[in-house]
């Protein structure tokens, strides 16, 4: 799965961003080469995952720009 | 004009982009007889030779961007992943990029420093270096340590594998290992990785690193290894290097060829990854996340 332009500040100098998911029968989301983007919607998506919310709430800390749907 | 006793001398102390510098030179010219990592293999690989890991002379890169999927302490990171490896694993991740030392493409040192640069301006925390094996290509890997800020978090991600050749080369350079240790007993590291002799060297490298580095050990916890990998490497860390960071990591990801190897077809039981955890904490060790 592309993560496309992610808008974090730190990833300007990706030239393209890739990260990759693969989810499990059972519903479990392993996640590889996770972008400040892709870490914040997995935290979204399961917000009682203390791993994944650290690393969301380090990229929303760094970041200067919110992301919102549709920019 | 003032003389000096020869003892008393003043030392320009090199900073640590200049050191990088003068060590890429040297790191290059090793590859005319080959021995960056363990395997030793000897040959030229500036006349075009190659040994184990089938790399050339020049560095390709498959990924560079900023990703928080490390640890704590070093994210986010500017992650630059080099292509080719010297190990053999069959469940390597990356296993397209890192068994093949030609996928990517072709690295410019200075370019990817300027992208490394502007991402710690834009709030990364480090930039990391990885591969694959960086190991392999040190001396593109120290050419872009040399255009890197010294004021920079640079993380080294290894194997583990390296040479005490290229130990020397990357001694002082490099603020954070993140070293990984794989097998608990060289049985398993000839079957699953092709290597040799697996343990006397990574456990050196590691004792290395815990003195000349900030040092994070890193076992991927796999199924059917609790007992035979993780058991041995866990009692090992707590007596030889009690109170050095261990990442254990426990969400493993059946890939590349790990099909060929039944155990590997499927990822850890949560049975054993509670069984994992809770020999960490009984040996003490210092998990982080």
């Amino acid at each position: 799965m592309k993560a496309g332009e992610d808008p974090h500040p730190s990833s300007r100098s990706n030239q393209s961003c890739s990260c990759e998911l693969l989810i499990l029968p059972g519903g479990k989301i392993l996640a590889q080469n996770v972008t400040p983007a892709m870490a914040r919607l997995l935290s979204d998506v399961d917000p009682a995952n203390d791993a994944m919310r650290l690393r969301a709430d380090i990229t929303r800390t760094e970041s200067k720009h919110e992301f919102t749907p549709g920019n | 004009m003032r003389s000096f006793p020869v003892n008393t001398l003043p030392v320009r102390r090199l900073g640590r982009a200049e050191l990088a510098a003068e060590r890429a030179i040297e790191a290059r010219r090793a590859l005319s007889r080959c021995c960056l990592c363990a395997h030793r293999c000897g040959v030229n690989r500036n006349a075009g030779e190659t040994g184990l890991c089938h790399a050339g002379p020049a560095a390709r890169v498959f990924s560079a961007q900023t990703e928080v999927t490390d640890e704590l302490q070093i994210v986010p990171t500017f992650a630059i992943a080099l292509s080719g490896c010297d190990l053999r694993c069959a469940f390597c991740i990356t296993g397209r990029e890192s068994w093949n030392s030609r996928a990517g493409r072709f690295l410019d040192s200075e370019e990817m420093a300027r992208r490394a640069t502007a991402a710690l301006r834009d709030g990364a925390r480090s930039v990391m270096i990885l591969g694959g094996e960086p190991t392999v290509f040190l001396p593109d890997a120290l050419e872009i340590a040399a255009r890197l800020p010294d004021f920079a978090m640079l993380v080294w991600k290894t194997n583990g594998h390296g040479s005490p050749e290229a130990l020397r080369l990357l001694d002082g350079i490099f603020d954070v290992w993140v070293a990984d240790y794989k097998f608990g007993n060289d049985a398993c590291a000839e079957r699953l990785a092709r290597v040799p002799d697996y343990g006397r060297t990574v456990r050196g490298n590691l004792q290395w690193a815990a003195e000349h580095t900030d040092l994070i050990v890193r076992h991927l916890l796999m199924p059917g290894h609790l007992e035979c990998c993780w058991k041995p490497a866990a009692e090992w860390l707590a007596r030889h290097l009690p109170g050095v960071k261990v990442s254990l990591q426990s969400a493993f990801w059946p890939a590349w060829k790990s099909a060929s190897h039944p155990e590997l077809r499927r990822s850890c039981s949560a049975v054993d990854t509670k069984r994992a955890f809770e020999l960490a904490r009984n040996l003490s060790l210092n998990l982080v996340s």
